[in-house]
């Protein structure tokens, strides 16, 4: 949080989707953008894992649209280098770094009407590195519809 | 426990017996809309039907009910019906001789078998899964897996995101080779090869095939299959047998044997070095590497050319492929060659995957140093990813040692991602029979010791209370070599490890 109290970091998802939400790929694109007034260090390497895995930056939540109930699971074991001095960016006012990741190959998840969030989670990185930006930060749900379970 | 072909069935409604029997296979008229009604959506489709329809069925309408039946499909809704003594004997009896046990088990999974209970044993738990996936999918329901099966099987593994599963029974149930100069044969969605140009109404259009294949050091196939493959497993099989019958490019010119070793000398190094490298592909890897005629087989004059390899690398000249000269060519082959500097790796320190591996392979999509599917109780893959390309030759190993782990895990149906990944970095830290990594990584993609340490305590601390306890004496050991890895260090890296040292002595055992 910055000194105002709101978030200088917004992440954005963009997936491509019909317009009923079904899915037509699983990529999905996340941008993490500044939209603060100031210069904000973030862990730029923005890899994907789970919430409770180490050595990422990002994760994914999958809610049950019917139910808001969390669906899905992690579908790697995966094995990374920590995030490195070399990774951190300092994001000015309006700039933003992106990543994408498949969600089919990382996430489990039912057939249906689903949330996709993604979470930006720097607290690991922060701890190594101080300067850098240490709160989460949840992406707005993107509805996706998944036509077979993955 | 009563003999399995007593259990009592499943599901009894439908359940066949002298009283109750098998449903006509074939016939005429409204039998023969009834067969095909059941093939499509099994027999509890029919009996839906015949509820929701009666009054059409009495009339001799059989394609109201039909419809009716269709209609009735949207929700779970096939019987299982029970294999005779006879058919299970029989369908047991025919399953054996088709698959080895790995492939069993990829047949375990898709047939829908309980974790639990995928063993990589045909037996009459089996066939009756088999029986009753075939049955669901209105297929001849004997539980024996005939080319109708199989077709199903392959296009539903790719459906259900398990393609290398349906290549793996392909390449079992046709007997297609792979042993000798085959690394990996995998999925890729989008391979293709281009065949040429063919006329199709005067008009010259491409032609593609729906695969490709990779040659690396020693003509080594790396063979990957596209989607296009997994229509019915004659295609996928024929989309194999093409990659596998596409001549390896030309070596070049044969070298002289060269003569840096007595023959004595030579017959040492044959003999330390075929003790260590036991698979033909090493062989051939190797054989490519060193200019040697390759014929996948240890021979004197191969040693002669590692011995040429060794002089000039600067290491020790004996013809033997130990550690050292496996880390020379290891190194001179992970770039161009990555598939066959893994098996090396995979051969030399003797890697085991209790035949819970489908393929281990590079994959430049891997963002991660390498990534395991998490899927307990299933054959899995291991894929490596570009960032593992320069690790030091100790981190290397260690990568692929710590995916190996979780496949051997796997199989015994570990589900916590953190007990994995507790038990991926503890091989590391006990590091037994590899090389030992430096404590701090060397380049900032890279492992090393200290970030093993970390994660295996941070995921000691997330594992349950009986994970903790049943691997209570394997933190005990990695605690120990942590500390004494620590206490080792230069003094800087005590400072800077002091913290990581406390966590480890604070924690209390379960």
């Amino acid at each position: 949080m910055n000194a105002t109290g709101r978030a200088p970091l917004t992440v954005r998802l963009s997936v491509d989707v019909t317009h009923d939400g079904v899915a037509k790929s699983d990529l999905v694109r996340v941008a993490l953008i500044n939209t603060s007034r100031f210069p904000v260090i973030v862990a730029g390497r923005l890899a994907i894992g789970y919430e409770d895995s180490s050595d990422r930056e990002i994760y994914a939540v999958l809610h049950d649209r019917p139910t808001g109930e969390i669906v899905g699971g992690p579908a790697q074991l995966y094995h990374r280098a920590p995030h490195s001095a070399d990774d951190l960016r300092t994001l000015d006012q309006g700039d933003q770094t992106s990543t994408e990741f498949n969600l089919d190959d990382w996430y489990t998840h039912p057939a249906g009407d689903l949330d996709l969030q993604v979470v930006y989670d720097p607290s690991a990185v922060a701890q190594r590195f101080p300067g850098v930006e240490s709160a989460q930060v949840f992406s707005d749900p993107v509805r996706i519809v998944f036509t077979r379970a993955c | 426990m009563s003999p399995p072909h007593l259990e009592r069935p499943r599901a009894t409604e439908g359940r066949r017996s002298a009283a109750n029997p098998r449903p006509p296979q074939a016939g005429t008229g409204r039998f023969a809309d009834l067969v095909q009604l059941q093939r499509q959506a099994g027999n509890r489709g029919v009996v839906r039907a015949l509820e929701h329809a009666e009054g059409a069925v009495q009339s001799g309408s059989p394609g109201d009910y039909i419809g009716a039946g269709q209609a009735a499909l949207a929700g779970p809704l096939v019987q299982r019906r029970v294999l005779t003594a006879p058919e299970e004997t029989a369908a047991v009896a025919g399953d054996r001789g088709l698959f080895d046990s790995l492939t069993v088990r990829a047949l375990q999974t898709i047939t829908g078998m309980p974790p639990a209970e995928r063993n990589g044993v045909i037996g009459p738990t089996t066939v009756r899964a088999i029986s009753n996936w075939q049955t669901a999918r209105g297929l001849g329901d004997n539980g024996i897996v005939d080319p109708a099966t199989m077709d199903r099987l392959v296009t539903e593994s790719l459906a259900n995101s398990r393609p290398e599963h349906g290549i793996q029974l392909v390449l079992d149930f046709f007997n297609l080779a792979t042993g000798s100069d085959v690394l990996a044969v995998r999925h890729n969605a989008g391979a293709l090869t281009f065949e040429g140009i063919r006329l199709v109404g005067g008009i010259p259009l491409p032609r593609f095939s729906p695969a490709s294949t990779g040659f690396e050091s020693g003509g080594l196939r790396v063979i990957e299959i596209g989607d296009g493959a997994f229509t019915s497993a004659t295609t996928l099989r024929d989309a194999i047998a093409r990659e596998l019958s596409r001549p390896a490019p030309a070596a070049g010119p044969a070298a002289a044997t060269p003569a840096r070793l007595t023959a004595a000398e030579a017959g040492s190094g044959l003999a330390f070095t075929r003790a260590k490298y036991s698979d033909e592909r090493s062989v051939r890897a190797i054989q490519g590497r060193v200019g040697a005629p390759v014929t996948g087989t240890w021979d004197v004059a191969t040693i002669q050319f590692v011995a040429e390899a060794q002089s000039s690398a600067g290491i020790v000249v004996d013809g033997r492929i130990g550690p050292v000269t496996t880390e020379v060519l290891y190194t001179q082959l992970i770039a161009a060659n990555p598939n066959a500097a893994l098996r090396l790796l995979v051969d030399f320190f003797d890697m085991t995957d209790d035949g819970n591996l489908l393929a281990v392979y590079f994959d430049p999509t891997v963002a991660a140093l390498a990534s395991t599917d998490f899927r307990p109780s299933e054959p899995v893959r291991v894929r490596v990813g570009p960032n593992a390309l320069t690790l030091p030759f100790s981190g290397a190993v260690h990568n692929i040692a710590h995916e190996l782990e979780h496949v051997r895990r796997l199989r015994q149906g570990i589900v916590s991602a953190q007990t994995h990944e507790f038990l991926g970095e503890a091989l590391e830290i006990l590091s037994l029979g590899m090389p030992e990594e430096p404590l701090d990584p060397v380049n900032p993609t890279h492992d090393a010791f200290i970030s093993d340490a970390t994660r295996c305590l941070q995921n000691w601390n997330l594992m349950s209370l009986a994970d903790r306890r049943q691997f209570r004496a394997k933190f005990v050991a990695v605690r120990r070599k942590v500390l004494r890895r620590i206490a080792a260090g230069t003094a800087a890296q005590r400072a800077a490890n002091a913290g990581l040292r406390a966590s480890y002595v604070a924690v209390v055992l379960p």
